[in-house]
């Protein structure tokens, strides 16, 4: 079940984060809520998202 | 995220939760009424345009209070640029929309990413923290 926070500080900037929602689906998700409020200014992956769309990869390496 | 006010709807609601009152098409708002030079001017504007806008933002029942106005940008960008005359406060108007206009960004943000998470289907719940933030949850 995926679930979006945002946080608006006092000073009006906004920061945007996703659990339970991995890899691309993540971005998906903020895609247009981002586009909404404004200018993206720091965009970085969580570990969950990281290791979601790096698995494939190791799995591919050890066969 | 930086915010860019471009959804005069989220606008008007963010007004409305401060007390404050959206006043559609009103061309002027109400400032000194002579640029001193002691502000910075929204980009791509003169001074001589200043107490021109598209949009003003009141404070009710304070007749001595100048207005916000909402101005179309002319830095290339899509949306609207917040400008007020701040001397002493703009007379009553910081208290409502906080320095720099930061409370009712903040408040408009809210407003924007509540419609939003909403539009996608989200439950959302808002919280206020005690060092000012607005903390926004959506479950689906």
């Amino acid at each position: 079940m995926p679930t979006v926070t945002v946080t608006i500080d006092a000073e009006g900037n906004v920061q945007v984060g996703v659990r339970g929602a991995p890899g691309p689906a993540c971005k998906d998700l903020t895609r247009e809520l981002e586009a909404a409020l404004g200018e993206t200014i720091k965009d970085s992956s969580t570990r969950e998202m990281r290791d979601i769309v790096h698995l494939p990869l190791r799995r591919s390496v050890r066969r | 995220m930086a915010i860019e006010i471009r959804d005069l709807q989220a606008l008007k609601l963010a007004c409305q939760a401060l007390g404050l009152q959206f006043r559609e098409n009103q061309r002027t708002y109400r400032w000194y009424g002579r640029y001193m030079g002691d502000s910075q001017l929204p980009a791509g504007f003169t001074p001589e345009e200043l107490g021109r806008c598209e949009h003003a933002i009141s404070v009710p029942g304070n007749r001595y209070a100048y207005e916000v106005g909402v101005l179309r940008r002319r830095d290339g960008k899509p949306g609207f640029a917040l400008y007020y005359d701040n001397w002493q406060g703009g007379g009553g108007l910081e208290e409502r929309i906080g320095e720099n206009a930061r409370r009712l960004k903040q408040e408009y943000a809210s407003q924007v990413a509540t419609r939003q998470l909403r539009r996608q289907g989200f439950r959302v719940v808002r919280q206020l923290s005690a060092d000012g933030r607005i903390l926004l949850k959506g479950v689906k």
